[in-house]
């Protein structure tokens, strides 16, 4: 008997059908063992109670900033080194990341490779590496450098503002911004003149180096957008100004 | 016919199933559950660290409401407050020049250093708990970046802000000492895998006094503030 079109579609069918059932069994096993790991789920319980109590915190740092500059304003009385101080600490703020600001721009988004992992697996499961189909924090960190190179003026990695103590890093398969959790996809804005920062990141190094490994990532240009405001807090304990 | 309409039903079915496997499947590499014990520490400290900055935060502001009250009943102006905010900010976002204790970490000769291998020690050197940095006393602001250019003899000079770094390079930053040694040279650490991976030997030293220089007032062409 000639193999005719149904044949093949019902086997390839068939095939996948049996990686798909024993990857979602193997899925599962793993969830179950995870479980069952009793000192881990006190820790991911500590560091839920955690994330929730500086959450509170920081929506009471947005709300005691708003009170601060409400006050700062009614007392202003027009006095004009007030009014002068009071202008360049606005720059400050909103320099520092402490104020929302909106202009021009690129979004670029990043995810991780996942149809890539999947042929991956299928085609060679011994040698699959998980790894080089993620997103790493050093991708996200090298291109931030990049804008900036550009001439970025505010950014945020997943509505996170970067700052300029702000840190990228992972622990484990996490990414950290801010000490902040993200999860895929990324989406990183920044405001600066959108032409020079498409160019620069379309031709640098990271970008084209993901787009070559087959990630899906993209850059667009924005007529305007908003850079949220950053809502943690600066270390100041060991500094003075100096003359 | 009805074998081509079952058999498309089918694959959609079969498409569908696979995207939300994968979809479970990325969840599970970014949850919590997935991560190793250490990892997990890691992160509980790093969260603990957080909660204490910004409590010492809410407190600054606090002080700072009460302050703004006390002259608003003595009928005085803001001037004060306004001007103690600004000299804070200043501090935080490079503008003006500060000292401190802190560390310095020094990359002497020939060596293989990437501009890469910059832009991770200021990264770590936050990480660490750096409230300040300079590179070759250059100030690293909210946008300092690091870069690399053509040098003679088809080499490549790293670049802070497009000019040239001349070794030795040293980068200094003010902060806890101690922590911020630590946070270098701890095993597996940026400063042990630059001497495994590429025989790279930055030199830590804590420092009593440092003085880091202001880069001055930064200023915004396109990002505009919103009140």
């Amino acid at each position: 008997m000639k193999p005719t079109w149904w044949h093949i579609s019902l086997t390839i069918m068939g095939v996948a059908c049996g990686v798909l059932i024993s990857w979602l069994y193997l899925t599962q096993s793993t969830l179950r063992a995870e479980e069952s790991t009793a000192p881990n789920a006190r820790l991911i319980a500590l560091i839920n109670h955690l994330e929730e109590q500086t959450q509170v915190m920081e929506n009471r740092l947005v709300s005691l900033r708003k009170e601060l500059e409400g006050k700062q304003q009614r007392q202003t009385g027009g006095e004009y080194r007030v009014t002068a101080l009071e202008a360049e600490l606005r720059m400050l703020e909103a320099q520092a990341g402490l104020r929302e600001v909106a202009g021009p721009g690129v979004v670029i988004t990043l995810d991780d490779n996942n149809s890539g992992a999947l042929s991956a697996q299928q085609a060679n499961p011994g040698f699959y590496q998980p790894d080089n189909f993620l997103i790493h924090d050093k991708n996200i960190l090298y291109l931030v450098n990049e804008l900036k190179r550009a001439g970025a003026e505010a950014i945020a990695v997943n509505n996170q503002r970067i700052v300029p103590s702000s840190t990228i890093r992972c622990v484990g398969t996490v990414i950290l911004v801010n000490s902040a959790r993200l999860a895929p996809v990324y989406e990183i804005k920044a405001v600066g003149d959108p032409e020079a920062l498409e160019k620069a990141i379309a031709n640098g190094e990271e970008f084209p180096y993901l787009k070559a490994k087959e990630f899906p990532v993209k850059i667009t240009r924005v007529n305007d957008m908003l850079i949220p405001a950053y809502k943690g807090g600066f270390d100041t304990d060991h500094l003075q100004p100096a003359a | 016919m009805t074998k081509g309409l079952s058999l498309m039903a089918v694959s959609l079915a079969l498409g569908l199933l696979l995207t939300v496997q994968f979809q479970t499947q990325q969840h599970l590499a970014n949850s919590l559950e997935a991560q190793s014990t250490n990892n997990l520490v890691t992160m509980w400290q790093d969260l603990n660290e957080r909660k204490a900055q910004l409590e010492k935060e809410v407190t600054n502001l606090q002080a700072n409401l009460t302050e703004l009250d006390q002259q608003s009943s003595l009928g005085r102006s803001n001037f004060e407050t306004l001007s103690k905010n600004t000299a804070r900010l200043k501090m935080v976002t490079g503008d003006a020049p500060v000292k401190g204790p802190g560390v310095s970490v020094t990359i002497t000769g020939e060596s293989s250093l990437l501009y890469y291998d910059i832009v991770d020690l200021i990264n770590e050197l936050w990480v660490s708990g750096a409230e300040a940095i300079a590179i070759n006393g250059q100030r690293v602001t909210l946008g300092t970046a690091i870069g690399e250019q053509p040098g003679p003899n088809s080499t490549t000079v790293i670049t802070v802000d497009g000019k040239p770094l001349l070794s030795p390079y040293i980068i200094e930053a003010i902060g806890d000492p101690a922590a911020l040694e630590k946070g270098l040279t701890m095993q597996g650490g940026i400063i042990y895998n630059l001497n495994t991976l590429y025989s790279i030997y930055p030199e830590v030293h804590q420092r009593v006094l440092i003085t880091l220089p202001g880069a001055g007032p930064l200023s915004w062409r396109y990002a505009r503030v919103r009140e």
